[in-house]
């Protein structure tokens, strides 16, 4: 089980991490359109 | 009953103007020529003697097919680009639709690959020393090949001239779309040379035919959007 | 933003479910559990080749530049997914077969597929004018689709004569079942995936119409 741990823990943290960044895009994104409004 | 078909009597048209500058010219068959014959000695001299057997075959269908697509590339790949370079691109833009040039142009590459092939296929069977089986479908597989690395090379050789043609860009684009008739061609080529069933090439065979066909209407197609701006 | 959270969520659980609540397959073990990220990808890549290609041919008829935007978008997400079905395919082949590569019809595809992609970007680099690229990408994304059919009728023989004894072992793959908390865990992941790709395909869009419109205004 510890050699398939270490595997979820990586594919899990790697999932984690690249969603993060993208939602920080996501945000970054609807503040520049928010001000876009204005 | 050509001049029925307009297409076919222009392109014919297209075709020999390009047969009269070639011969005068020989760049695109020299080009041919000369990868091919290199790549041919290179190859019968390493592997010429040693190999004997069904790997012969296997190895001897993929090389015929690999020195027939680069030699391919060396030599189809400017079919347009001298009509950029020598500025008679708007002479035939105005002297003929989309069509007729790309089949003008297409007959060219069939005519100047049926060339090297006649002169290639033999060579290489006897550099080799190998023994065709199926000498039918040998001979179809060689017909069906070229005509389909000729047909897919014309529109790439459009794009290419168009897009600059630097250095490998016809490579590069060639052979993904080259690579299921090579493939077939490869596959067919063994069972001709090795003996298999002859259903096994007919299947192979079918799919050259179509393969050429789906190429040729596709290009017939999409060449106006390469020609015209 | 609930949505966005919704997918993060789904394909954690997706990711800890395929690990845990999915049993070990039968015939790959531990291995086979990759399917479940394989698969997805792999479909993935294909819609958004066909995204793609569609998005050309509309780019052809009309000349609006905003399809060829979305088509150089699509390839690019294409890719990105592309590259993950690949190297879990290839992981899967060492896991099944016992080598990294081999040929395998669904192999070959995927390599094709990623070749054809990289072939667009080589082309779409080689020129500046905007209109003739658009226009030149354009034809080769259709060219390139119209020969993928044909691999399916070819490979199959190429690989099975070179590769006999692999035969049974395709075939048991073939006749793979999935138990139910497979399934489960698969079709949820097909899910995920596509929300996924929905939501690169969504922030590139928004990214590309910001851009435009910062380009267009700076003229005034």
């Amino acid at each position: 089980m510890g050699e398939l741990g270490v595997v979820l823990a990586v594919t899990l943290i790697g999932w984690v991490g690249l969603f993060l960044y993208v939602l920080r895009m996501d945000m970054k994104l609807r503040e520049v359109e928010r001000r876009e409004e204005i | 009953m050509i001049s029925n078909f307009p297409w076919l009597s222009r392109g014919l048209a297209v075709l020999r103007k390009d047969l009269r500058i070639e011969f005068r010219t020989r760049y695109a068959y020299s080009a041919l020529l000369m990868f091919a014959i290199t790549t041919l000695v290179t190859v019968s001299f390493s592997v010429g003697g040693f190999l004997a057997g069904p790997e012969m075959t296997d190895i001897a269908a993929a090389l015929l097919w690999i020195i027939l697509f680069f030699s391919a590339m060396a030599g189809l790949s400017r079919t347009f680009v001298q009509e950029e370079e020598s500025g008679t691109v708007i002479a035939l833009k105005m002297a003929a639709e989309p069509e007729p040039v790309y089949v003008g142009k297409y007959l060219f590459n069939v005519v100047l690959l049926f060339s090297l092939t006649v002169l290639v296929v033999p060579l290489f069977i006897v550099m080799l020393n190998l023994s065709v089986v199926l000498v039918g479908g040998f001979l179809a597989t060689v017909f069906l090949g070229a005509m389909g690395l000729a047909g897919a090379s014309t529109i790439l050789a459009a794009i290419v001239a168009k897009a600059g043609a630097k250095g490998s860009l016809m490579t590069v684009l060639a052979f993904p779309i080259l690579l299921p008739l090579l493939l077939g061609a490869i596959s067919a080529t063994r069972t001709a040379l090795g003996g298999g069933s002859p259903e096994a090439i007919n299947t192979d065979l079918l799919m050259l035919f179509f393969y050429n066909g789906v190429a040729l209407a596709a290009s017939l197609l999409l060449f106006e959007y390469v020609w015209n701006e | 933003m609930t949505w966005q959270i919704i997918l993060g969520i789904w394909m954690s659980g997706v990711v800890i479910a395929s690990f845990i609540y999915m049993p070990a397959t039968q015939g790959l073990g531990e291995m086979g559990r990759i399917i479940v990220y394989h698969v997805p990808a792999a479909w993935i890549a294909v819609l958004a080749y066909l995204m793609a290609m569609v998005n050309s041919i509309h780019y052809l008829r009309k000349r609006e530049i905003r399809f060829d935007r979305q088509a150089q978008v699509n390839a690019e997400l294409g890719t990105i997914f592309c590259i993950l079905a690949t190297v879990t395919g290839a992981i899967w082949s060492k896991g099944a077969w016992g080598a990294y590569w081999n040929w395998d019809p669904r192999q070959t595809s995927i390599a094709v597929l990623l070749m054809i992609y990289a072939a667009y970007f080589v082309l779409r680099s080689a020129i500046s004018d905007s209109d003739m690229r658009a226009r030149l990408s354009a034809v080769y994304a259709v060219l390139a689709f119209l020969t993928v059919p044909f691999l399916v009728f070819i490979v199959p023989r190429v690989y099975y004569s070179l590769h006999p004894d692999l035969e049974l072992v395709n075939l048991a793959e073939r006749s793979f079942e999935m138990d139910r908390q497979m399934l489960v865990v698969f079709l949820a992941s097909v899910f995920g995936f596509s929300g996924l790709y929905l939501w690169l395909y969504n922030i590139q869009k928004r990214f590309e119409i910001l851009f435009y419109k910062k380009a267009t205004m700076r003229r005034f």
